[in-house]
């Protein structure tokens, strides 16, 4: 044993024996009070269920990406919450058999409180859960301990059903809306379509390539009118004498006095062979030569002069008939190419407008199909969920989702738990020597006398000679030893006690 | 005396701590010792011893009659207790500069009497054939040592002190152990009356001293904590033990009850029950 304990022990039996009295007054006392405690102690039973909470049945693999298998992911919250609430505590009350449905609320909401007192709800790891319950009488404890491990069960059921059955009804609501934009977002566009019957696929192409025909038509007509109206200004022209018409006959004669001076140079260059200048021939033909080519000059000036009295040289002639009737022709076929082109210029802003109107349409059309079309996604998104759902649902409905069991059903307790007959009449026999153990030990220390030999000899360093005692005298001797036998008679009349209180328990 | 004992001792003087004190016991060993015999002549251990052996012993304890009072004997099973009496006399031997000295035993607290521990100490030293102990009661209020010595005297160390004629010897008596003397304190004795502290008083204690140089006189005096007497006593004492029971005093006693008799007189601490 340790030298410090070992001196403590041998202290607080000097002590002990010191106070002999007390001590043994003290003994009696706690003796009694436990014995007194124990006899009247309430019993108590505890009774108590085990759940299993497991979603990790045969449904999930099998169910896997069709349907949601949902586990309580907090068993024990939920316990807890459940056991807290009224109509479940109420319940196990009228199970267990404290009330009626005729008793007062007060006394209800009294033993609610209890009740809630006595539940005690703990877990091992993440999916068991241990409901027990306390009462005096085993039968109630074990009532009350079956009925919340089934209301458990029932309601973790239950809960889950009501949480499938919301979502279930959530999407379906959504999936109708969903269903009921689709629809009406393609009606939008069946009525547009209907109010713009150009608009039908393949008009813009069709408008497009009218728009080029028409302005090649346009064109064509453009070239043909000016061929048109230069001829007409030829012909009006030559009519009025102008142009290779009017100057035929001044072209002649000028071509005949172009001859005339040909054949007249010829003999003024023959004639230069022979004589000079100054022959007369010469000088006449030269004068001949000089009138002839102002002649010439005349014609060809008054050709270039147009003038009227040349015209009238046509005004009756054939020529002029004939042109006449040419102008005629040309006048009409050049109005009726206006008309066209005319005509024409509408048709190209007719078609213009439509191509304007299409793409108005087409634009319209491309929103209302956009909208249609994030509609219709949507709703085949929510059509597959819902069916994920409905089958969640009835998996719940089913009890198949998840898996709550009672894995240790509650029993009917034999024997009382807690603080019981026989662990105060254990605490009695030690705390009835600890006590008046604690007792002198604590006067020990308090009276501050000195009695470890160390405190002379180290603290106040005092040389200590001998440690002596009395010896006890024979007379002396037998005082003391009818006084342990007292003591032991003590001990053994307490124990005595004890074991008869024991026997009675047992008894019954 | 144990032989571990008398080693110890002879240590002690070989180490010739004290050549003069040597000296000196011898000296005394050549005095007149034992109370029947006229020894003028006699010198040596083995006389002393011879002389001592020759003491007047009428009556002797039996070893019940020993244990019945609480005292130790040779004989007695407390081997123990025995060994703690005999480690106290060497100690006091040991640190002894005379042949014989005074030793004053006094309780720390005036409800511990120290009559038993004095019978037994002087007992101690008289286990030893060759030392003869007296024991003194100088506390007025205890009687205690009248019954163990199985005393009842009519005279007493008042007596001898207050009166000029009678002589020393009427007032030593004889006791049931062997080489023990004992004066008790005598009828006429007040708790009140400063008996100790004339001159008297010092003159008896050193003739008694010197009258037999193997005899150990031991003072059961009153606690130092209650008697002016026991003050008094500490000058004609060469020794003093203090006794401390056990749970009865507090360090703080201790220290005064140490400071009261002064350290160089305190030979050191007896515990009791401790």
């Amino acid at each position: 044993m340790n030298a410090a304990v070992e001196f403590l022990v041998r202290i607080v039996i000097k002590e002990a024996w010191a106070r002999k009295k007390l001590v043994a007054v003290l003994y009696i006392l706690v003796s009694a009070v436990f014995a007194a405690l124990a006899w009247v102690w309430p019993q108590v039973y505890t009774s108590s269920a085990t759940i299993i909470v497991d979603d990790r049945n045969i449904i999930r693999p099998l169910m896997d990406g069709t349907a949601q298998t949902t586990a309580l992911t907090e068993p024990l919250k939920f316990a807890k919450q459940m056991m807290e609430s009224r109509t479940t505590l109420r319940e196990v009350l009228l199970v267990g058999g404290w009330i009626t449905e005729d008793t007062p609320q007060t006394q209800v909401d009294s033993l609610i409180d209890s009740a809630r007192s006595k539940t005690e709800i703990s877990n091992t790891g993440k999916k068991i859960v241990h409901i027990s319950f306390k009462d005096r009488q085993a039968e109630r404890a074990y009532l009350a301990a079956k009925a919340m491990s089934e209301i458990f069960i029932r309601e973790s059921y239950l809960t889950k059903q009501r949480e499938s059955e919301a979502a279930y009804k959530f999407i379906n609501e959504q999936a109708e809306g969903y269903l009921r934009k689709l629809q009406a977002a393609d009606l939008a566009i069946k009525e547009f379509r209907e109010k713009n019957v150009d608009s039908t696929p393949g008009a813009m192409q069709a408008a497009n390539s009218r728009i080029l025909e028409l302005t090649r038509s346009i064109e064509d007509i453009d070239i043909e009118l000016l061929a048109e109206e230069s001829k007409l200004a030829a012909q009006k022209e030559q009519l009025a004498g102008g142009g290779g018409a009017k100057n035929t006959a001044s072209i002649e004669r000028e071509a005949v006095l172009r001859a005339r001076v040909t054949t007249l140079k010829a003999q003024l260059e023959d004639l230069r062979l022979i004589y000079k200048d100054t022959y007369p021939d010469i000088v006449q033909i030269k004068a001949q030569i000089a009138s002839t080519e102002i002649q010439i000059r005349r014609e060809i000036d008054s050709r270039s002069l147009n003038l009227n009295a040349a015209n009238e040289d046509l005004a009756d002639s054939p020529i002029a008939q004939a042109l006449r009737s040419d102008i005629l022709v040309t006048e009409t076929a050049l109005s009726t190419l206006k008309s066209r082109k005319a005509q024409f210029t509408v048709l190209l802003e007719n078609e213009r407008q439509k191509v304007n109107r299409i793409n108005a349409v087409e634009a319209e059309i491309t929103e209302l199909t956009r909208d249609s079309t994030v509609n219709k996604t949507k709703y085949n998104q929510l059509i597959e969920q819902r069916e994920s759902a409905r089958i969640t649902r009835d998996m719940d409905r089913a009890k198949q989702g998840i898996n709550a069991r009672i894995q240790e059903a509650a029993f009917l307790p034999v024997t009382p738990k807690g603080l019981r007959f026989i662990h105060l009449i254990v605490i009695g026999l030690l705390f009835s020597f600890g006590v008046p153990v604690a007792v002198v030990f604590g006067l020990t220390i308090l009276d501050q006398k000195v009695r470890d030999q160390r405190v002379i000899s180290e603290k106040l360093q005092l040389p200590v000679l001998a440690n002596v005692y009395q010896v006890k005298s024979n007379s002396e001797k037998r005082a003391d030893f009818s006084k342990k036998m007292m003591i032991v008679a003590i001990v053994v009349l307490t124990w005595t006690v004890y074991g008869y209180e024991i026997w009675l328990k047992v008894q019954g | 005396m144990s032989i571990i004992e008398s080693a110890f001792l002879k240590n002690q003087k070989e180490k010739g701590e004290d050549a003069t004190e040597e000296k000196g016991l011898k000296q005394h060993a050549n005095k007149p010792i034992t109370e029947p015999v006229t020894s003028s002549q006699v010198s040596g251990g083995s006389t002393v011893k011879q002389n001592i052996a020759r003491m007047k012993q009428s009556k002797l304890y039996s070893k019940e009659e020993l244990s019945e009072r609480g005292l130790i004997s040779k004989e007695a099973s407390d081997r123990k207790l025995m060994n703690e009496y005999r480690n106290l006399r060497t100690n006091l031997l040991a640190s002894s500069h005379s042949k014989n000295f005074v030793t004053l035993i006094t309780s720390i607290d005036p409800s511990f009497d120290t009559s038993k521990m004095t019978a037994n100490l002087a007992a101690t030293f008289a286990l030893d054939e060759g030392k003869t102990s007296v024991v003194i009661n100088a506390d007025v209020n205890s009687d205690k040592s009248n019954e163990l010595f199985n005393v009842e005297p009519s005279f007493g160390l008042v007596d001898f002190i207050e009166s000029d004629e009678m002589p020393i010897d009427q007032v030593i008596y004889e006791t049931p152990i062997n080489r023990l003397r004992y004066i008790p304190i005598g009828l006429n004795a007040e708790s009140s009356a400063e008996h100790f502290s004339g001159q008297r008083m010092k003159k008896t204690m050193a003739s008694i001293v010197a009258r037999y140089p193997e005899r150990y006189i031991f003072v059961n005096a009153p606690s130092i904590a209650s008697s002016a007497d026991t003050r008094i006593l500490l000058d004609i004492s060469h020794k003093v033990i203090l006794a401390v029971p056990y749970g009865l005093s507090t360090e703080e006693d201790i220290r005064q009850a140490v400071l009261s008799i002064g350290p160089e007189k305190l030979s050191g601490i007896v515990l009791e029950e401790f």
